[in-house]
């Protein structure tokens, strides 16, 4: 038997070997069969002997490689630690083979080391065979690849084993490593090797090995575009290997500090970035002795800090070396003396252009923590303010306090206030302010007031007092900045002093019934809104705005309206404002008393308030709601008593009874189609929209209704006699279709069929194209989740799909209404799904670019440019289709038309030097047109588009392009 | 911004405030009004170009500014007057010359433009003045690579 299955298996050997596919195949059954039991891995390793022991090197290879294979199939744990010892001494005698069996060796090698059960000297064996017979660096990339992973499975897993090799190892991992130039293989060695110099200890090889990876910083790459490796990738993985460990602070510092010599930019960045990460590893006695040095290359970035990106990361590399060094306190103050030295004189004058960049550089000292902020304090307060007080130039007083207000409120994040610091005790911060707080000058002041409401915990009471009185002097005011300054410190006060401010507004901001200044009345309502998010004057105030709602003088009652609109709309409020107004206030109650027409300007704050009401209330409490005023609906009544009631009835939650009768689909009907106002008729669409979202499909009520809405859409869209009526058909039907296919129900297309072949009517086919975007139209706010809605999550993109599927339907008349209504989509379509379907979208908007109607020519514009933003290679495939046209129209009658143009032909400016250079000479040709245009706005876009396109291709630009 | 020399002329120098941007009214948004060029369109134009010297435009620096620019509609002459920092300031002509290649590039051609420096601010004023006003020497600079790249680079859009 035994000898039946080997002769097996060598014939099985002798066909593998004459391809290479077959014979990875064969391994991998063969390798089961070992697995399930069917065969024994000695009767097999007995079989291939004549193979690995045979003269002929490409057989042995194919031996070996057959070995190697099946072992890189069998489970990790099936073989036992003596069959692994024997092949190990195997494999160890094979690496001093044939330097073309290596490849095969190799492979075998890295199926071993993973098995569980290897004995405990066979890593050492093997690496030490490795090591010695294969020059790693003369092997091909991929067996390369897999020394590195058998270093990379062993260093992971034999730990221990391994140490017992002492520098040998490390030694070996070195000379291994040492000259790797492939992208991927780098990537994978500097992924194992921080993990590799933390775990074993480098001693006297500790140089070498940082030799051999700083040899590869900065990185310089080109990538080719195969291997998918970017130079950052590369230089991102890098940097943990250069700081690996503390001891390699001693090399790592010199070679940061000569980098940031370098010209070259990204060299400095990657060394800012190394620094930055590297300083937490190093700790103080890394870097303290390499101090002084590194603040002289790292000012050069910040002072005058021309490069903001470098700028930055030196700023942040400067921060946390201020952080790693403030454990030992001498270091630290001397190298934050050694800052302020260097800076100090740019200091004295606020005007001169040193001055701001090296306030930055102090703030950001200022923020690593206390002590550095307290030092820093020192220095810049006493010259803030005894500038303040010499300077009579108002920027000059405006750039101080500016610079003031930063450090007060650095000071006040680590929980202190300039006054706290013992040399500081002199100043008097908030008296200075308070004093200022006089001045003529809106800007100053503005500033002021917001240095004081930044110092709102270190104001004493003399100082609250008096400062409430100035706001109340100010808030008349109508500077916008220093109104909403004076409203956001009243509220910030609220909240710390409650009862301070509750008092204030007994005193100045009470309502007086008699009032007959609006701006005076204005003006405390806003105050009182303002302070009413917070819940202790929240109780106080909101009834006394409540009843100002139905006052008879409409610009207060407009404000009032306003104010509780801007309330019940703000999230972070915290206290149930909806809650308390309904339940306390009765306002739903209150507002549908109130007495106004459809064309008054309150009614929409009016909806909108009791919807935001209503959505906040539980299911028990709406319930309610609808029980008071149903019946309101479905018995005839004013239309805008209607139009309220659906408002409050939009919000609804799903399984809130409605009962649904003939009268109401009646009343419904007649609204949407009949009535003399627009805003009605839409109140009323969305309306049906809303409650057909929310019932079942299967529910009976729901067939009925739907049938009952599309019987008279079609005979009104039928009868071609009224076309306001008609019209009004159609938008009820797009919304209809809109509540359909947010709910995802199963006839979708049957309703976006209908939809779009109303596209083809010669009279309403233009208004449907208009509305067509009602059906993704992001502001929309009634059918939303946030009423209760079904919205499925891909809707929009069905709709998209649909319309852009039936392009070959559309011809002649109806084609312009076809176009429009693609167009007015894009704009609420996401960037994203609008890329997938570039090149179908393309010619489409090239079509409509040549159509003479201002609006579609307009939104294609508009899409256009946003398009262009991506770079998207079917721009510059289609470049000829669209520069000469966009040429043509930066001459057009309408001149938003004109202004779009010129957008998007700056816009092609970033587009490869070689597709647009030949239209540089016609573009600069015919600009000269549109900049001499007689509007001044289409000269500006003009001027932006000619100075890009003289940029193209010309010297001093090639490095953005 | 490629620092042209290792030490700079004017290490610190003044910072003047930039104008807010200019409001868009209700007559510019109005297609049937002309609206003619202006000394502040102008100044648009040519206050963002950068000094050569320093990351500062040349309104921070106070080299141009709208009160010395004049502009005739009827007669199609524009003419600027810049500043320079310093009266021995080295840069003059490079920043008369980026100005000048601006306004070229964007006024229409049926202005006639001058630039100049602002009497009795620079050493030697006369000297740059005739160069910038000779459209030969104007031309022969633009051909010059090395050059036309610095220009580029001051007058560049930061994009």
């Amino acid at each position: 038997m035994a000898s039946l299955t080997s002769s097996v298996f060598k014939e099985r050997f002798l066909d593998a070997f004459e391809e290479n596919e077959v014979l990875n195949v064969t391994c991998q059954e063969i390798a089961s069969e070992i697995q399930s039991g069917h065969a024994k891995l000695h009767a097999v390793v007995e079989e291939l002997k004549p193979f690995v022991t045979e003269k002929d090197v490409t057989m042995r290879e194919k031996g070996i490689s057959a070995l190697s294979t099946i072992l890189s199939h069998l489970s990790k744990d099936f073989l036992n630690e003596a069959e692994l010892r024997f092949i190990t001494s195997f494999y160890c005698d094979k690496l001093r083979d044939h330097y073309s069996i290596i490849s095969a060796v190799l492979r075998g090698i890295l199926a071993i080391v993973q098995m569980d059960h290897l004995p405990k000297n066979s890593p050492e064996h093997l690496l030490r065979g490795l090591f010695e017979n294969v020059q790693c660096q003369s092997q091909l990339l991929s067996e390369r690849k897999n020394i590195y992973f058998i270093l990379a499975t062993l260093v992971e897993k034999r730990t221990e084993d391994l140490k017992a090799m002492g520098p040998d190892f490390i030694y070996g991992v070195i000379t291994t490593i040492d000259g790797e130039r492939d992208p991927r293989n780098l990537m994978l060695l500097f992924s194992i090797l921080p993990h590799f110099m933390k775990q074993f200890s480098l001693g006297h090889l500790t140089e070498e090995m940082f030799e051999v990876i700083a040899c590869y910083f900065p990185v310089d790459f080109n990538p080719s575009g195969t291997e998918g490796v970017t130079r950052d990738d590369l230089a991102e993985k890098l940097a943990p290997c250069l700081c690996a460990i503390p001891e390699f602070a001693e090399f790592c510092m010199p070679l940061i500090i000569d980098k940031l010599f370098s010209n070259l930019r990204v060299a400095k960045l990657d060394s800012l970035s190394l620094l930055h990460r590297g300083v937490k590893i190093f700790g103080v006695n890394g870097i303290k002795n390499h101090l002084t040095e590194l603040w002289s290359v790292l000012r050069k970035e910040i002072v005058p800090g021309g490069d903001s990106e470098l700028k930055n990361a030196s700023l942040k590399a400067v921060t946390s070396v201020i952080d790693v060094i403030s454990s030992n306190i001498k270091v630290c103050e001397n190298f934050i003396d050694h800052i302020i030295t260097d800076v100090n004189s740019s200091l004295y004058d606020v005007q001169l252009s040193l001055f701001k960049p090296s306030v930055e550089l102090l703030e950001c000292v200022a923020m690593v923590n206390k002590e550095s902020c307290i030092q820093v304090l020192k220095i810049i307060v006493p010259l803030c303010v005894g500038q303040y007080s010499t300077k009579t130039s108002i920027t000059d007083k405006i750039i101080l306090i500016k610079t003031l207000n930063n450090f007060v409120k650095i000071a006040s994040d680590h929980g202190f206030t300039i006054k706290d610091v013992p040399e500081l005790a002199w100043t008097d911060i908030p008296n200075l302010y308070l004093n200022e707080l006089s001045t003529k000058n809106m800007e100053l002041q503005s500033k002021i007031l917001l240095g004081l409401k930044i110092q709102k915990a270190y104001l004493n009471e003399a100082h609250r007092i008096l400062f409430y009185d100035k706001i109340c002097d100010l808030i008349g005011i109508n500077y916008n900045e220093v109104k909403i300054l004076c409203h956001s410190s009243l509220l910030s006060f609220a909240t710390l002093y409650p009862h301070e401010i509750s008092t204030l507004i007994k005193e100045k901001f009470q309502l007086n019934a008699d009032e007959k200044k609006t701006e005076i009345q204005t003006c405390k309502l806003e105050v009182l809104a303002t302070v009413a998010k917070t819940y202790k004057l929240g109780i106080e105030v909101l009834p006394q705005i409540v009843l100002q709602t139905n006052i008879t003088n409409t610009d207060i009652s407009f404000t009032a309206l306003t104010c509780l609109h801007r309330l019940v709309a703000t999230e972070n409020i915290n206290y149930d404002v909806q809650y308390y107004l309904y339940n306390e206030c009765n306002i739903i109650e209150k507002l549908t008393t109130l007495n106004i027409n459809p064309t008054d300007q309150r009614l929409d704050l009016v909806l909108n308030i009791c919807r935001l009401i209503v959505r906040s209330l539980t299911l028990e409490e709406q319930q309610n709601v609808v029980n008071k005023y149903f019946p309101i609906l479905s018995d005839k009544n004013s239309e805008v008593d209607a139009a309220l009631i659906m408002n409050i009835f939009i919000p609804l939650r799903q399984n809130v009874d409605l009962a649904i009768n003939t009268n109401l689909l009646q009343n419904l009907y007649n609204l949407a189609l009949n009535s003399q106002h627009s805003n009605i008729r839409l109140i009323t669409c969305k309306f049906i929209a809303v409650i057909l979202n929310k019932i079942n499909d299967n529910n009976e009520c729901f067939q009925r209704a739907l049938s009952y809405f599309k019987e008279i859409i079609n005979n009104n869209l039928n009868l071609n006699t009224n076309i306001k009526i008609m019209q009004a058909a159609a938008s009820l039907q797009i919304w209809l279709t809109k509540a359909i296919i947010t709910k995802g129900s199963s006839d979708v297309e049957i309703f976006l069929n209908e939809l779009t072949n109303v596209l083809k009517h010669d009279q309403i086919g233009q208004h449907i194209a208009q509305e067509y975007k009602i059906l993704t139209n992001r502001h929309e706010d009634s059918l939303v989740e946030e009423n209760f809605c079904n919205i499925k999550i891909f809707y929009k993109q069905r709709v998209f799909e649909h319309l852009i599927k039936k392009n070959s339907e559309f011809r002649n008349t109806s084609r312009q209404n076809y176009l429009s209504a693609v167009v007015q989509l894009l704009e609420e379509i996401p960037l994203k799904l609008l890329f997938m379907y570039l090149t179908k979208l393309v010619p489409l908007l090239i079509e409509s670019l040549s159509l003479d109607n201002e609006q579609i020519i307009l939104l294609t514009l508009t899409t256009l440019n946003l398009l262009l933003e991506t770079k998207h290679s079917i721009f510059s495939d289609k470049i000829q289709s669209f520069v000469p046209r966009l040429l043509k129209l930066s001459t057009y009658k309408m001149m938003r038309i004109r202004i779009a143009a010129l957008e998007c032909l700056t816009n092609y400016c970033n587009y490869p030097t070689i597709v647009i250079n030949i239209y540089k000479q016609d573009v600069l040709e015919k600009l000269l047109i549109p900049i001499d245009d007689r509007k001044r706005l289409v000269r500006k876009a003009a001027v932006n588009a000619r100075s890009r396109w003289f940029l193209v291709g010309a010297p001093g630009t090639m490095k953005e392009q | 911004m490629k620092k042209m020399g290792d030490t700079l002329e004017n290490i610190n120098p003044k910072l003047y405030k930039k104008i807010n941007e200019r409001e868009i009214t209700a007559e510019d948004e109005d297609e049937d009004i002309i609206d003619e060029f202006d000394t502040r369109e102008i100044f648009d134009l040519i206050r963002n170009i950068n000094d050569p010297e320093h990351p500062l435009t040349l309104e921070e620096l106070n080299v141009v500014e709208q009160s010395l620019i004049e502009i005739d509609n009827e007669a199609n002459k524009v003419c600027v007057k810049f500043t320079p920092t310093i009266p021995h300031c080295s840069m003059a002509t490079l920043i008369g010359l980026s100005i000048r290649v601006q306004l070229l590039r964007v006024l229409p051609p049926r202005f006639k433009v001058s630039v100049e420096i602002t009497p009795g601010t620079h050493m030697s004023e006369a000297a740059v003045n005739k160069q910038l006003a000779d459209k030969e020497r104007v031309a022969a600079a633009l051909e010059n690579n090395h050059l036309l790249e610095v220009i580029n680079q001051c007058i560049g859009i930061k994009c």
